[in-house]
């Protein structure tokens, strides 16, 4: 089951929030929910930054509780993509990059009229995005 | 059992301070004392970021951690210690060896006269007891 979708440019500005499922709604306002999000981000990347061994690559892809796994990307250039899921989907990080290329590229940095650092609020993109993600076959996987 | 080498292994108290750390491997990331200290708190902390970020009801702080060049595994007892196993990744049963690390804390930590609550482990018997343990689970 596929619940949750952030994305923030290097500076931390959450660009996108999208969700399909959420039975647990925030406590508090939703930009506050954006912003613990990428504070949680910052932080364990330093610590796993000085956890990895000496000889590994720093950085991660996913991290999980009980009931769900946190899915992450960044990209070179700093975009940072969150994929929230069940935990049993196991490997997520070809649809997250596949978003990145195949829809993020195509309708939001090639589309002349976005100024990197806004919000996305292009409908092609939010229509492309939601096709994608509602045709992986974690979409429906688990639902309860 | 396993599959990869076990790196570190860090235990925390209920308030997120670190009560025992040993690297299990001379791969593992050499930190200070002091850094010691600072990563096992932000991981206790990070854990119960997780949670509430949570988009389910019911989610228990982090329990695994799949990163670029090692897993973590965590293991949150009840009683609100923290047991973290760093290894290689693809390494397999870290749950159930915390687990078994639990259990020799219980037994040697807990039940000598001389261990304080929450304070440092500093228990011959308990180092002896866990070097036997991770030998078996590596063997």
């Amino acid at each position: 089951m596929i619940y949750n979708l952030y994305i923030y440019n290097k500076h931390g500005v959450c660009l996108l929030y999208h969700e399909w499922k959420r039975p647990n709604i925030t406590a508090g306002s939703a930009m506050a929910d954006q912003k613990l999000m990428f504070g949680f981000l910052f932080s364990l990347k330093q610590v796993v930054n000085k956890l990895t061994p000496d000889s590994g690559m720093p950085g991660f892809h996913a991290c999980s509780t009980n009931k769900f796994k946190l899915n992450y990307y960044e990209t070179a250039t700093g975009l940072r993509f969150v994929l929230n899921t069940d935990p049993n989907c196991g490997d997520m990080r070809e649809c997250i990059r596949y978003i990145y290329s195949a829809v993020f590229v195509e309708y939001a940095s090639k589309n002349a009229l976005y100024t990197a650092g806004e919000p996305l609020d292009n409908e092609q993109f939010l229509f492309a995005l939601d096709k994608y993600v509602r045709s992986l076959p974690a979409f429906t996987s688990g639902a309860a | 059992m396993s599959g990869g080498r076990l790196l570190s292994l860090y235990i925390n108290n209920r308030s997120g301070g670190l009560i025992y750390q040993r690297n299990l491997s001379p791969a593992a990331a050499k930190l200070r004392d002091n850094d010691q200290l600072t990563v096992a708190s932000m991981l206790s902390s990070l854990a119960l970021i997780l949670q509430e970020l949570a988009p389910t009801s019911g989610s228990r702080p982090m329990s695994s951690l799949e990163a670029n060049g090692f897993v973590l595994c965590s293991y949150d007892v009840p009683t609100g210690l923290k047991l973290v196993m760093l290894a290689e990744p693809g390494t397999q049963g870290l749950e159930l060896l915390l687990k078994a690390i639990h259990a020799l804390y219980a037994d040697y930590a807990l039940k000598n006269p001389f261990y304080e609550l929450d304070m440092p482990i500093k228990c011959d018997k308990f180092d002896e007891r866990l070097t036997r343990l991770l030998h078996d689970f590596t063997r």
